[in-house]
C-alpha cells in the first residue's frame, strides 16, 4: 500500500477523485448558493438604493455561508457520520487526504468568492459608484478569505465539532469590527468617496496581513497533519 | 422522458428547430433595421430617421412579441438534447464554448464599436436623430462621467448561459415539479396559465418590453424568457405538447392577432406622460398573451412547414449567429450616413437591411465559415446529409 501511495501520479488521481467526491456531495448546497447569487445580483442590478444594498449583504452573507457549509459538509459531517472509515479503507495516505480537503475546499470557495470579487470590480469602475471605495471592498473581501482559511486550517487539525463552531462563530463575529476599523484609518476612509484608488501604506500592510494569515493557516494546519501517520 | 426523439430519431425532428432559430435570429435583423423608421422608437433609438411611419411600428413590434421568445424556446429544447446526448457537464460545456466565450471575444467588439459609431456620427452627420442630438453635447466633453457599459443585443446570450446554469441548478436539487406540472396540463391550460405567469414581469417594465441590456440580471427577463426556455426544456420531455395544442392553432393565431390590434391600440398610451396603471396592466397581459400564443403558432406551423432539409436553409442556419453577432455595428454604419440622404424611409430601410444582410453573410462565407471563426462559433461543421440541426447540434452552435 505505501509503494502505491508514494508514487506521485497515482497520489495526484486519487486527490483528484477525492475532490471530486466533495463536490459531488456539496453539489445541492453549491447549487442552491447559485440561485442566491443570482438573487443578489438581480438585487444590485435592480436600480433601486435598497435593492443594490440588500444584494450586496446577500452577496456578502452567502460568501460567509459557502465556506463555512463547504467545510461542514465535506470535513465536519465525514466525522460526526463515520464515514471516515471509508476514507482509511482507500490507499491514501493523509497527506494525500489533506491536499484533496484543501484542494475540494477552496475550489468550492474561490469559484463564488472570484465572481463576486470581480462582480464588485465591475461595479465600482462602472457606475457612477466612486473608484476609491474598491480598495476598501478588496480588503474586506481578503479579510473573509482568510477567515474561511483560518476555519478550513482549523478543521483540518481539529476534531471537536465545538471548537469548529466556535471558531467560525468568532471569526463572523470580527467582520463588523474589521469594518469599523478600516473606517478609522484616514489613508483608506478619505478615499472611500473619492474617485481615486489609492493603494496607501496600511492597505497595503493589511492585504499583505490578510495574504499571510492565509498561507499561514495552510502552513500550521498542513504541519501539524503531517505529524500524523495514520488517521488515527 | 416521452420524447419522440428518442424513439423516431434526431435526423427527423430537428429540421424545424433549427430553421425556426435561424429565422428568429434573421427577423432581429430586420427589426432592429425597422427601428430607424419606426415612430414609437423616434427619441429612443440613436440611427431614428426623419422618415417614418406607424406601418413600421406595427410590423416590428408584432416580430418582437415573439421573436426573441422563439429563440428561447429553440434554445431550451436544445439545452434538453444536449443534456441527453452528452449529460449536464457536457452541456454545460458546450454552452461555455459556444455561448459565453463568443460573447467573451465579440461582446468587446461590438460595444466599442458601437460607441465609436455613436460618436462619429453625433460629430459629422447633420440630421441627427433625437437621440444623438441629445448625446452629441457630453460625446463632445472629454471630461464626461463614464457610462455604465451595456451587453448592447448580445444580451441573450448570457441570459442564455445563465438558464444552462440553471438547468444544472434545477438538476442537482432535483426539482422536477415543473416539468410533470406542464406534462398533466391540458392544451387549454397551457396556452391560458403559461402566459399569466408572464404577465408579472411584463408590467414591471414599459411596454413593449425593453431588451435587458444592463450587465447585471434583470429579475424580469429572468424570469419572462427563463419561462420559454424552460418551457423549451421541457417541450424535448414531452414532444406530443405541440401535437396537443395544434388543432387550437388557428384559433391561437386569430386570439393573438386580437389582442395585438388591441395591443397596439394601447400603446398610444405610451407618449402620455402619467400612463394610467391600469392600462399598463392591461397592455402586459395582452403582451404576454399575444406573444406566448404567437410563439406556440410559430413552433406549430414550424413543424409543419420547416421539418425539412434544405441546402438554403441549412446554410442560413450555420451563417446566422455569425449573422446576428455583427448584424448592429453594421447596420448602425449604414443608417448614421443614411441620416443625411434626403429619400423615402421606404428606399432606405430597404437599402440599409439589405446592404446589412449582404455584408453579414458575404463576411460569414468569406471569414467564417471554412475557418478558425466557423468552428468557433458553430463547431465543427458536418458535411454529410444528416440535418443541420443534428450537425448543430452534435457540434455544438448556438
Amino acid at each position: 500500500m505505501n509503494t502505491s501511495m508514494n508514487n506521485p501520479p497515482q497520489a495526484s488521481q486519487l486527490i483528484k477523485q477525492l475532490v471530486i467526491k466533495d463536490w459531488e456531495l456539496y453539489q445541492k448546497q453549491f447549487a442552491a448558493y447559485v440561485v442566491g447569487l443570482l438573487v443578489g445580483l438581480t438585487l444590485i442590478g435592480a436600480g433601486r438604493t435598497w435593492a443594490f444594498y440588500a444584494g450586496g449583504l446577500l452577496l456578502l452573507v452567502l460568501l460567509i455561508c459557502v465556506g463555512g457549509f463547504a467545510i461542514q459538509t465535506s470535513l465536519l459531517n465525514e466525522r460526526k457520520e463515520h464515514t471516515l472509515p471509508f476514507m482509511m479503507s482507500l490507499p491514501i495516505t493523509p497527506m494525500t487526504f489533506f491536499w484533496s480537503k484543501v484542494l475540494a475546499n477552496t475550489t468550492i470557495y474561490l469559484v463564488p468568492f472570484t465572481l463576486v470579487v470581480a462582480g464588485t470590480a465591475f461595479l465600482v469602475l462602472f457606475t457612477p459608484l466612486p473608484d476609491g471605495i474598491l480598495v476598501w471592498s478588496l480588503l474586506l473581501y481578503g479579510f473573509l478569505a482568510a477567515n474561511f482559511f483560518i476555519s478550513l486550517g482549523t478543521a483540518m487539525v481539529l476534531e471537536s465539532e465545538g471548537w469548529n463552531v466556535f471558531v467560525q462563530i468568532a471569526i463572523s463575529t470580527l467582520i463588523s469590527p474589521f469594518m469599523l476599523a478600516l473606517g478609522q484609518i484616514d489613508a483608506i476612509n478619505s478615499k472611500i468617496r473619492t474617485n481615486e484608488i489609492v493603494w496607501s501604506q496600511p492597505a497595503l500592510l493589511i492585504l499583505a496581513a490578510e495574504l499571510g494569515v492565509m498561507v499561514l493557516s495552510l502552513v500550521i494546519a498542513r504541519a501539524v497533519y503531517r505529524r500524523k501517520d495514520s488517521f488515527l | 422522458m416521452s420524447t419522440a426523439l428518442i424513439s423516431t430519431g434526431a435526423e427527423t425532428r430537428l429540421h424545424y428547430m433549427d430553421n425556426l432559430r435561424a429565422l428568429a435570429m434573421l427577423a432581429g435583423v430586420v427589426f432592429h433595421a425597422s427601428l430607424a423608421h419606426s415612430v414609437l422608437m423616434h427619441g429612443f433609438w440613436p440611427t431614428a430617421d426623419v422618415g417614418n411611419s406607424v406601418i413600421v411600428d406595427v410590423f416590428a413590434w408584432f416580430s418582437h412579441l415573439f421573436r426573441m421568445p422563439l429563440f428561447f424556446v429553440v434554445a431550451g429544447f436544445f439545452a434538453a438534447l444536449l443534456v441527453q446526448k452528452r449529460g449536464i457537464g457536457g452541456m454545460l460545456g458546450n454552452r461555455f464554448a459556444r455561448v459565453l466565450l463568443p460573447f467573451i471575444v465579440f461582446w468587446p467588439i461590438v460595444y466599442f464599436s458601437m460607441g465609436w459609431l455613436i460618436a462619429n456620427a453625433a460629430a459629422n452627420m447633420e440630421n441627427l436623430s433625437p437621440l444623438l442630438k441629445m448625446l452629441k453635447p457630453g460625446l463632445a466633453n472629454p471630461d464626461r462621467p463614464a457610462t455604465p457599459p451595456t451587453l448592447v443585443h448580445l444580451w441573450f446570450l448570457p441570459y442564455l448561459m445563465c438558464f444552462c446554469v440553471l438547468v444544472w441548478v434545477v438538476h442537482a436539487l432535483e426539482f422536477k415539479a415543473p416539468g410533470r406540472w406542464l406534462a398533466s396540463l391540458k392544451p387549454v391550460a397551457i396556452a391560458t396559465v403559461i402566459p399569466l405567469v408572464l404577465v408579472l414581469p411584463l408590467v414591471s417594465v414599459p411596454a413593449p418590453h425593453p431588451a435587458p441590456e444592463s450587465l447585471f440580471p434583470q429579475w424580469w427577463a429572468l424570469v419572462f424568457y427563463g419561462v420559454y426556455f424552460a418551457f423549451g426544456f421541457q417541450l424535448f420531455h414531452h414532444a406530443g405538447l405541440l401535437e396537443r395544442i395544434k388543432p387550437a392553432a388557428p384559433i391561437l393565431l386569430l386570439a393573438a392577432l386580437i389582442a395585438y390590434a388591441a395591443f397596439l391600440i394601447l400603446l398610444r398610451d405610451t407618449v402620455v406622460a402619467n400612463p394610467n396603471p391600469l392600462v399598463h396592466v392591461l397592455k402586459a397581459v395582452l403582451e404576454a398573451y399575444a406573444g406566448f400564443w404567437l410563439t406556440l403558432v410559430c413552433l406549430i406551423y414550424g413543424k409543419q412547414w420547416l421539418d425539412r432539409s434544405s441546402r438554403f436553409m441549412r446554410y442560413v442556419a450555420d451563417a446566422s449567429y455569425w449573422v446576428y453577432v455583427v448584424h448592429l455595428p453594421v447596420l448602425f454604419a449604414i443608417q448614421y450616413p443614411l441620416l443625411d440622404v434626403n429619400a423615402h424611409w421606404v428606399w432606405k430601410f430597404g437599402f440599409s437591411l439589405f446592404a446589412t444582410l449582404g455584408i453579414a453573410f458575404a463576411s460569414y462565407q468569406l471569414l467564417v465559415r471554412n475557418t478558425v471563426a466557423g468552428r468557433f462559433l458553430n463547431g465543427a461543421r458536418n458535411k454529410s446529409h444528416v440535418s443541420s440541426a443534428k450537425a448543430a447540434i452534435v457540434g455544438g452552435s448556438l
